[in-house]
């Protein structure tokens, strides 16, 4: 698929990124699901959860909308904090974005080709070339980067 | 709120009507008695009643000049229907009442921004926090055909507004936004919310 005008200003780095949409639009999952790994259901730290929705942490605190209960949550799947985003070809990487506030609002993930693929809401699948084309105005800034054997 | 005007059709929408009628009338026109004034033209209920443990899908009023309306009953299904307790006793008052017309565009209004809004947003906290979203919890029951319609286009963020609508999670437990989305709009569809 080409690309989305709409996109590239709601993602102005887009303009200057390599992108492609792999998907259409799909609201039966998010970003954190898809960087997670799942296209069946919403990941959201919600409590009490709502059938649909994911979030492997448990109510209480886990349930608190955090950039450590995300960074719990990835650990869950195997993941561990490291350094940068470049590729390293062992190991599989997610980024987590936080706005302004704090809060996160994205993840994206690394493929073994040194791409990024990340699932935009309920809107669709691109793939970008680094983690800062979706940053900015609509999800903030990369906060942690995270890796896991592939 | 304004009602129709008298020489044009128009759809309404009932969430909770008290009916006055004998214990047993399926199948069998009955006799509404209704509390609000804009019951004037010919109009199409799409909500439903409770009667003692049975029920029936409002299919069609037929309207009078006179406050006493008809209803035309088809049996659905006895099980869809919620005990009468909920509904404070089958005599209970209070018939709320808008114009379909109103209800839709209004949702549709509110639908649209908080797809404008919201479009690339994966948090259920800011899409549930958005005003529309909370004005589209408020409208209550009345919005559910609506929202049923909208629903398969963009399921899963529509889940947190249908459960404060309804008072329970009808999809508790669904594994999938598809399963949940199936189990939302079956309880629809057994309700007369959703075609």
């Amino acid at each position: 698929m080409s690309g989305s005008p709409s996109l590239e200003r709601a993602f102005p780095s887009l303009r200057r990124g390599e992108y492609r949409i792999t998907s259409p639009a799909d609201g039966r999952y998010n970003c954190i699901a898809f960087a997670a790994g799942d296209t069946t259901r919403y990941w959201w730290p919600l409590d009490p959860l709502v059938g649909g929705y994911h979030w492997p942490l448990p109510p209480g605190s886990g349930r608190a909308c955090t950039l450590s209960n995300f960074e719990a949550a990835f650990a869950t799947l195997g993941y561990e904090g490291c350094e940068s985003a470049e590729l390293e070809l062992p190991y599989e990487k997610v980024a987590i974005y936080v706005g302004a506030n704090g809060v996160p609002t994205h993840a994206s993930r690394q493929l073994a080709s040194g791409a990024w693929i990340s699932k935009l809401g309920s809107n669709v699948d691109i793939t970008h070339r680094t983690p800062e084309n979706v940053g900015g105005r609509a999800y903030g800034d990369v906060a942690i980067v995270m890796r896991r054997p592939r | 709120m304004s009602g129709p005007s008298n020489d044009s059709p128009h759809q309404l929408e009932v969430d909770v009507f008290s009916v006055v009628a004998e214990d047993d009338y399926l199948g069998d026109s009955v006799t509404m008695e209704h509390t609000h004034g804009l019951l004037t033209t010919p109009w199409v209920i799409t909500g439903h009643i409770a009667h003692g443990g049975s029920g029936s899908r409002v299919e069609q009023l037929e309207t009078s000049p006179t406050s006493t309306k008809r209803l035309l009953l088809e049996t659905i299904n006895r099980e869809w229907v919620r005990p009468v307790a909920a509904l404070g006793g089958y005599r209970r008052r209070g018939i709320n009442v808008r114009p379909i017309e109103a209800v839709s565009v209004r949702f549709r209004q509110l639908a649209d921004r908080w797809d404008a809004d919201t479009a690339f947003s994966s948090s259920a906290h800011e899409f549930v926090a958005h005003p529309a979203y909370l004005e589209v919890i408020g409208m209550g029951l009345q919005v559910l055909p609506f929202l049923f319609e909208r629903l398969p286009s963009k399921p899963a963020p529509w889940f947190p507004a249908l459960r404060a609508i309804v008072g329970v999670d009808v999809a508790d437990g669904a594994e999938t936004a598809e399963a949940a989305m199936r189990a939302w709009l079956e309880w629809g569809l057994a309700r007369g919310y959703a075609r």
